[in-house]
């Protein structure tokens, strides 16, 4: 069964066909089905545990599907040399890291590894994104000292230098404050790229996605509009939580879609 | 931040480490008036043949080796810290130096002395940091989780651990001479190098390092961590492999040379660290800078404080490492 996750977009471009994923005995991913068309944003939703990150690790190919195929721009995931698929298809990861002894600016400029372009090219890239992020008159400073919202600021700092074709994003706002959260959402979904991003919050994704795929415990249990997606009966069973409440939250939240 | 002031550093440490050279082959044991010293190593036609033979047989090729063991760990010693993510990581994590150890203690122990001098200490040892290398890396082996850090500790750690408790009974078991000589070669000493035993090494260290340069983007990706090296499109697993196995190289040629030489692949990434910055294209060639300059420095005291007889490079070695590891981990209780 193949889920036509959403038809007002052009071609297909990321496709995944019975994808499974398990470490040891335990699935992450199971049996995923769905289709990505450029220009579209998905939503992967779900409760915490129910296998967004893992589905997206597969994406961005940290991790390899036990079982299934997953197709990208007509081509089979591991056909792709690593370099220019990290080029097309960009991510903002969950997890903080280490970053001490790096500058800002040289944080931001690894963003553009799998690019190669001029350097005064790189540097113009890096600048704007650092512009926007606001992070561009302390570029000079060490990242290691940096906040956990500042962080994340960074890291989008990296994906938006390199303006990639497909964004991956895992839960984006992490960390990020009220203003940053609209701010850096908005000039993403402004740029009409095709954009998969993983929340947890229902309201944030009502605003920005035109496509959602709901996961519980493993397994996708539906995809479509986000209407269609999260109907009363599988919010009850998914998240466990009053429907008119919820519902009455999407419709607050969701004047764009 | 240290953008400004690396070019300073670099000149800094290269004249400091030039000048180390200097001392290193004019400085020692037996007092050589400054006249001589030049005309030696000029190979003036009225220079003493016994003061030649002292400066270029004998201590030049002993602080050349200094120089490149000290350069060799201290590459080593980076580019294992950014594999594994791990600021107490050392060269001899992987269990090199145990191995190397257990060989070289077995073969001074049991194989006659005729035997070991036609093989020679250097490879015995350098087999026994190869075979440890490689039960280090079966043993973290697996299919789910490759090259994954901890693993690699842990497994590491375990075949340290091994190789000590076998070395450790062949130290119990020998005669005391025998044990004497084994435990000058554990705490590492450069006497005795000969010009023969620098080409390998010389060459080994050129070809990481260029090696390590070209890859130096991909390394600083490494930092942030093998998610998101892999999601920039870094092979992260072979990436790692690489460094593991000329990290391994670098590290069982410099034991070779000089026996166990510790805390110089540990501390010297670090003090570059806090000079310039992490980024690799910069970290690299000061780290190099700084480890030969200190393993000439201290290859150098420890000939002459007790003069006429050596100190081992572990004792100062150990002692050095101390206050630098004191304020980085102050640096460390700040950042955390």
């Amino acid at each position: 069964m193949l889920h036509r996750a959403t038809s007002n977009f052009g071609q297909t471009i990321l496709s995944l066909h019975n994808v499974s994923f398990a470490v040891g005995p335990k699935p992450l991913v199971q049996d995923c089905s769905f289709e990505v068309r450029q220009g579209s944003f998905m939503g992967l939703l779900g409760p915490n545990g129910a296998g967004k990150s893992s589905l997206l690790k597969l994406l961005y190919r940290e991790k390899k599907p036990t079982s299934g195929k997953i197709t990208a721009f007509g081509q089979p995931l591991d056909r792709w040399n690593r370099k220019a698929f990290a080029a097309k298809v960009g991510t903002v990861l969950q997890e903080k890291a280490q970053l001490a002894g790096l500058t800002i600016e040289q944080v931001a400029g690894l963003g553009l590894f799998p690019l190669s372009c001029s350097k005064a090219e790189e540097q113009q890239r890096v600048r704007e994104a650092l512009e926007l992020v606001e992070l561009w008159d302390r570029r000079t400073e060490n990242a290691g000292y940096l906040s956990g919202g500042e962080q994340q600021r960074l890291f989008f700092a990296q994906i938006l230098a390199l303006d990639p074709e497909v964004y991956l994003l895992d839960e984006p706002n992490n960390h990020l404050d009220i203003y940053f959260q609209y701010r850096l959402m908005d000039h993403i979904k402004a740029k009409g790229k095709t954009v998969i991003a993983s929340f947890h919050d229902i309201n944030l994704a009502a605003r920005y996605c035109d496509s959602a795929v709901l996961m519980h415990e493993a397994r996708m249990v539906a995809s479509g509009s986000l209407a269609e997606v999260l109907s009363p009966e599988r919010l009850k069973l998914v998240y466990r939580v009053d429907a008119q409440f919820a519902k009455s939250a999407i419709a607050i939240n969701a004047p764009v879609v | 931040m240290f953008a400004a002031r690396y070019p300073l550093i670099m000149i800094g440490a290269s004249i400091a480490l030039v000048a180390m050279l200097v001392a290193g082959v004019f400085w020692g044991t037996a007092p050589i008036p400054w006249q001589e010293k030049l005309a030696v190593l000029l190979r003036a036609p009225d220079a003493k043949a016994s003061l030649t033979a002292i400066i270029w047989q004998w201590r030049m090729p002993r602080v050349l080796a200094c120089a490149l063991v000290g350069a060799a760990l201290a590459l080593s010693g980076t580019l294992i810290q950014t594999a594994l993510r791990n600021p107490l990581a050392d060269p001899y994590l992987l269990g090199l130096s145990s191995g190397a150890s257990a060989a070289a203690v077995a073969a001074i122990i049991w194989l006659p002395a005729g035997l070991v001098a036609a093989f020679g200490l250097p490879l015995i040892a350098f087999l026994g940091a190869a075979t440890a290398f490689g039960i280090t890396l079966l043993m973290s082996y697996n299919r789910e989780r490759p090259m994954d850090r901890l693993l690699v500790i842990l497994a590491g750690v375990a075949v340290s651990l091994l190789f000590q408790s076998f070395t450790a009974f062949l130290l119990h078991i020998s005669d005391p001479n025998a044990t004497k000589t084994a435990l000058n070669w554990l705490m590492g000493s450069a006497a005795g190098t000969n010009w023969g035993e620098l080409p390998i090494i010389t060459i080994a260290t050129a070809l990481v390092a260029l090696l390590a340069l070209s890859q130096h983007k991909q390394l600083d990706a490494l930092l942030m961590g093998d998610a998101r090296a892999t999601s920039l499109g870094v092979a992260t697993s072979p990436m790692k492999l690489t460094i593991f196995v000329v990290t391994a190289l670098l590290t069982g040629l410099s034991v070779a040379i000089m026996g166990i030489v510790g805390f110089v692949g540990l501390i010297v990434p670090h003090l570059a660290r806090q000079l310039c910055g992490s980024a690799h294209q910069k970290l690299i060639p000061l780290a190099m800078l700084l480890g030969a300059f200190i393993l000439t420095f201290t290859d150098l005291l420890c000939r002459t404080l007790l003069a006429p007889s050596e100190l081992p490079l572990a004792v100062l070695l150990a002692l050095f490492a101390t206050p630098p590891f004191i304020f980085i981990l102050r640096q460390t209780r700040h950042v955390a």
